[in-house]
């Protein structure tokens, strides 16, 4: 049977090595990476010029414009031949004098593709004539999904290169004073994570989204320590702490009740207070009876186009005595869900974890024509009778125990009124 | 060098291969890394949505491009297209096969040997027009599947170029292949979009020889309707008929006629000078039926990929339905594009939504979206061109709300 190409149990998970090989790359909204023009855009004050073939530029421009970042977004089109001979450096360093010229952001990130990464073209001596010409900063980055794999994926090279902004920063560390790295959609400023934080003292939570000016973004050289979100962040983090002694403690987005309360704890060893949340957790609990009591019965599949671990959603729902049959994930699984797979396995050895790149299962959807809910758009295409629930880091970010419970009001409402996969990926712009 | 700020750079050759090979039951895998035929589906094919795997990517990573590692890829490639039952292979050309000089006709001669169906390529890069990639897959396909016929089918008629970059959803074309056949033609293949009901999705292509006469309704027809002349003696007509001239026009020339003198314009609109902006053949049509439905006295064409081979004259093309006329420009420009749509003599623009973004002023925009630029983001848009829903649509338009 195809399917079994592209699907393991996760009772014989075990490694990477054990995870269904995809031949080639299928297609669906399953690119679990953030795109690397919006990471960059993050940073206040900034545009973005991108550079490379039309193809390539094209691909990169629809996230972009997906995601509200037209007006800072430039493109410059150069040709293979021009890449080759070298030609093309003069063109993008008159291109980006030119855009820098109009515009008042004080940094310029140049992303540059694959062809240039494979032919190893120098930018170094274009951008420092850039920076002396327009006085503004200019970061090179690369949109090279050639290198997945091999290096920090393009998102965290993006993300890392924030430091930059922050090196020279006179560190004067600020006791009260926390940063929150991975967050695209900010976190709400009345919500769980900073009520605990600011009940424990902490009243200063900066996040780079909620950054206005780069001055701004440089007070996160002064805090005590960081808490990162994303895995993506973690380079950043582990910068941070190197070259300025800033702790940085990974408690990325979560679902499990017992998780959360382990991340709380590391948080409350970073930061060195003691943080209050046996209350948070008591109640949320209980919140969440009633939501649990809807799900049980139905059969579940868990995306990894979901802000959080596929695997670690999947362990909570289960945990909470549901039935998830069928997790959808890339070969990518970070480190840190290899201990949930087998808290997972120990649980639900026969939950299919199918390889959702493989090309064997495009269009093979019959197999999941039972299952009522897919948490993530990548699930939800394959889940064709299903409720879709994105979840998605584009909609809201949440915290703590409010993002369980976020989950389960979100699994509630679809439940109700239920959203079609296609109007999720397309009207709503989830496409990844 | 182009610049691209307010819209998007426009649909290249690999694009282009995938629209013309979609529907025809094929495996197209864009020899790149990851990434590059995801964005194909995601944004430019909707048609993806559920389907069979069709337009996939190879995955090359940065040790397959200092290593090789050919044999690893005619593997993977061969396997995913016998284990899908797929009826043959397209390798399309990137920027990365481009530039470290991939042979992928070698590639494609011994993935053939190991795939037991079709196999070919389309050299295909990053920078060039779509249609440039569409033709030459349609060459492709037509060389390795099309053989001559045993007979003619007298009034057999293909249409050509019928690509969704170009033309949008199938069904935008269904007018147009209507009217074909009340007026008594045969439509044998239409590439690429088989006809409905049709079990084996290359028989239009199998039986496209018999043709009498090919219509080609986009430029990434020409090149298969030259070669088509040249190997089976089908001459062509080239056009998309819009409106209720073009419709007629373009009869007569399918019949082998002249198109009669033009009626008179019985409701002539209010605008003076028009702007087009688009794939040339339709933005001719379009032309055509401002000029001749609706009155509009000067109509110019932007043609946003080279149009200069509609022009060149071929004795394979017994007759055209575009005029080149002198204000008529080529150019994908965003900055070219913007200064002759605020031109303050044009008052009627007909574009793709995105082209919107470069008014500075207001002045009538009629939507006619060019999936080649805007992809997905209007693919659902309710609009028309063919023939006489062409006509009603740009009538109500022209005549609507905000006529200017």
């Amino acid at each position: 049977m195809l399917l079994d190409q592209a699907r393991i149990s996760i009772e014989r998970l075990r490694n990477r090595a054990d995870f269904p090989f995809a031949p080639l790359e299928g297609v669906g909204p399953n690119l679990a990476g953030w795109g690397v023009i919006e990471t960059c855009l993050l940073l206040p004050e900034s545009i973005s010029v991108m550079a490379g073939p039309s193809a390539c530029l094209r691909h990169s421009a629809f996230m972009a414009h997906a995601r509200g970042f037209t007006d800072r977004f430039y493109m410059l089109c150069v040709s293979e031949l021009d890449m080759t001979m070298g030609k093309h450096l003069a063109k993008v360093e008159k291109g980006v004098m030119d855009i820098a010229s109009q515009r008042p952001e004080k940094v310029v990130f140049l992303i540059v593709g694959c062809p240039d990464y494979v032919l190893g073209t120098d930018f170094s001596a274009l951008i420092n004539r850039l920076e002396q010409a327009t006085g503004k900063r200019i970061i090179l980055g690369a949109m090279a999904p050639i290198t997945i794999g091999l290096k920090d994926s393009p998102f965290t090279s993006a993300y890392t290169s924030f430091f930059e902004f922050l090196k020279h920063e006179t560190r004067a560390p600020d006791p009260n004073a926390l940063n929150v790295l991975g967050t695209f959609m900010p976190l709400s400023e009345s919500g769980e994570l900073y009520r605990v934080l600011r009940a424990a003292g902490l009243k200063s939570v900066m996040q780079i989204p909620l950054c206005s000016s780069l001055d701004q973004f440089g007070r996160m050289a002064h805090a005590r320590a960081s808490v990162v979100l994303h895995p993506l962040a973690n380079g950043l983090g582990a910068k941070m702490h190197k070259a300025m002694g800033m702790p940085a403690v990974f408690a990325p987005t979560s679902y499990g009740f017992s998780t959360i309360a382990d991340h709380y704890e590391k948080i409350a060893a970073a930061v060195g207070r003691t943080l209050d949340t046996s209350g948070l957790e008591q109640a949320a609990r209980r919140a969440a009876e009633p939501l649990l009591a809807e799900l049980r019965g139905k059969a579940l599949a868990v995306g990894c186009s979901i802000n959080g671990s596929p695997f670690e959603l999947a362990a909570f729902l289960v945990e909470s005595g549901l039935d998830v049959e069928a997790v959808f994930a890339r070969g990518a699984i970070k480190p840190y869900e290899w201990e949930v797979i087998e808290r997972l396995r120990g649980l639900k050895p026969d939950i299919q974890v199918y390889n959702v790149s493989h090309p064997a299962l495009c269009g093979r959807t019959a197999a999941f024509d039972h299952l009522d809910v897919a948490y993530g758009v990548d699930a939800g295409a394959f889940c064709v009778n299903a409720v879709n629930v994105p979840l998605s880091r584009y909609q809201e970010q949440k915290y703590g125990y409010e993002n369980t419970l976020w989950m389960l009001e979100q699994t509630s409402e679809a439940l109700r009124r239920p959203v079609g996969n296609y109007d999720w990926i397309y009207r709503h712009n989830l496409l990844i | 060098m182009k610049k691209y700020h307010k819209t998007l750079p426009l649909a290249t050759g690999y694009f282009g291969v995938s629209s013309a090979l979609y529907a025809f039951g094929g495996l197209v895998v864009v020899y790149g890394p990851a990434g590059g035929a995801w964005h194909i589906n995601i944004e430019d094919e909707p048609r993806w949505y559920r389907g069979p795997a069709t337009v996939v990517g190879a995955g090359l990573l940065e040790m397959d491009v200092i290593l090789g590692n050919d044999d690893k890829f005619i593997e993977n490639i061969a396997r995913v297209a016998n284990g899908l039952k797929r009826d043959f292979v397209c390798l399309a050309g990137t920027p990365i096969s481009e530039i470290i000089g991939t042979d992928l006709k070698g590639f494609a001669r011994t993935l053939e040997g190991r795939a037991s169906i079709p196999v070919f390529m389309v050299p295909t890069a990053g920078s060039e027009p779509y249609p440039e990639g569409a033709s030459k897959a349609f060459l492709a396909l037509a060389d390795k599947l099309m053989a001559p016929a045993a007979s003619k089918h007298p009034k057999g008629v293909n249409v050509l170029g019928a690509i969704h970059l170009s033309t949008g959803r199938e069904e935008r074309i269904e007018p147009l292949l209507a009217a074909i056949e009340r007026a008594g033609f045969t439509l044998l293949g239409v590439l690429s979009s088989p006809r409905p009901g049709v079990a084996d999705p290359l028989e239009g292509l199998r039986r496209a020889p018999a043709a009498e006469r090919n219509a080609v309704i986009s430029t990434s027809g020409l090149a298969l309707a030259e070669h088509m002349y040249a190997a089976y003696g089908i001459p062509y007509v080239l056009g998309l008929p819009v409106g209720l001239r073009g419709r007629d026009d373009f009869l007569a020339l399918l019949r082998g006629e002249q198109p009669g003198p033009a009626p008179a314009v019985t409701r002539p609109a209010a605008f003076r000078h028009a702007l087009v902006v688009g794939e040339p053949v339709l933005g001719y049509g379009v032309q055509r039926c401002l000029r001749h439905d609706f009155g509009v006295p000067r109509v110019d064409v932007v043609s946003v990929v080279p149009s200069e081979m509609l022009f060149k004259g071929s004795e394979a093309c017994s007759g055209t339905l575009i005029e080149r006329g002198p204000a008529d420009v080529d150019t994908e420009s965003e900055q070219d594009i913007a200064a002759l749509m605020n031109d303050p003599d044009v008052d009627c623009i007909v574009a793709d939504p995105c082209y919107q973004a470069l008014l500075t002023r207001e002045v009538k925009f009629i939507r006619l979206p060019h999936i080649a630029m805007s992809a997905r983001m209007y693919w659902d848009l309710p609009y028309e061109y063919a023939v006489d829903k062409g006509h009603e649509y740009l009538g109500a338009q022209l005549f609507g709300p905000g006529q200017g």
